[in-house]
């Protein structure tokens, strides 16, 4: 059985869940960025495969800009989480609750 | 089962593995590493995709990017790895049925939907085609991607200054 479309969004399905239980259950925030990480690539792999199935490489410069999109998240993200660090000494997003209303 | 197909699924479950350590170890540093097993099993599905472009994209952004950026972070806020110890997760008993109820829900609209297959599948080079693409068609959102990342960096940077007394 050759590997259809069907396959490719499957394993993004997957991979997108496996990046929501990463999401939720950690608490240091580098681990929710992990999460977060892994979820954008679920979404790549989506539009790789409707680059593969419709012929047309359209899809793969939405991807490419979706890598710029998820490195510059990474970088502000990581800036977020050291200036946390800094102000808290810690990285837990369940005590990071200063701008609770 | 032709030999794609295999290397296909050998792919498929390593980025699989490799991204369920990711989210379930309870050591920090360890997803980490697992992570760089998901995104190289990732990069290797584009790869027999026949998007060799964004293969190798995928290995020097995300290996040699991303993954350096969070290993460094994890260094920069070590001593609270530690102290977090077997309290880095919590809840994960919903969080997992979360999950389960997004990848049924995903693969139920999944099932429902059908594709129309267009085109044939190549395994050209599209190293070429991308750049006409985005030097051509998508030059504005190429350009408003490299301001964007100067934006980001500009931010990221200002938000780590140490403040002066």
């Amino acid at each position: 059985m050759s590997i259809g479309p069907y396959h490719y969004l499957g394993l993004a399905a997957a991979l997108f869940a496996i990046g929501v239980i990463g999401v939720v259950t950690r608490r240091n925030a580098i681990g929710v960025l992990i999460g977060v990480e892994l979820m954008l690539n679920a979404a790549n792999i989506n539009l790789v495969a409707f680059s593969r199935f419709s012929g047309g490489l359209d899809a793969q410069i939405f991807a490419i800009f979706v890598i710029v999109i998820a490195a510059a998240e990474a970088a502000v993200a990581l800036a977020i989480i050291l200036q946390l660090f800094e102000k808290r000494s810690d990285v837990d997003v369940d005590r990071a609750r200063t701008l609770r209303g | 089962m032709g030999i794609d197909a295999i290397v296909w699924w050998l792919f498929a479950a390593v980025s699989v593995v490799g991204s369920l350590f990711a989210v379930l170890s309870p050591s920090i540093v360890r997803a980490v590493f697992s992570l760089l097993l998901a995104f190289g099993g990732v990069a290797g599905i584009y790869a027999v995709a026949g998007a060799d472009f964004l293969a190798i994209l995928q290995i020097v952004v995300y290996v040699g990017g991303v993954l350096v950026l969070i290993a460094f972070g994890i260094l920069l806020t070590g001593r609270t790895a530690q102290a977090l110890g077997e309290h880095e997760v919590k809840n994960r008993p919903l969080g997992i049925l979360i999950a389960a109820g997004i990848f049924i829900g995903l693969l139920g609209a999944l099932m429902k939907s059908s594709f129309k297959i267009g085109g044939n599948a190549t395994n050209e080079p599209t190293t070429e085609a991308i750049g006409k693409l985005l030097l051509g068609d998508y030059i504005v959102a190429f350009e408003f991607a490299s301001v964007f990342l100067l934006m980001a960096l500009i931010g990221a940077a200002y938000l780590v200054r140490r403040e002066e007394a």
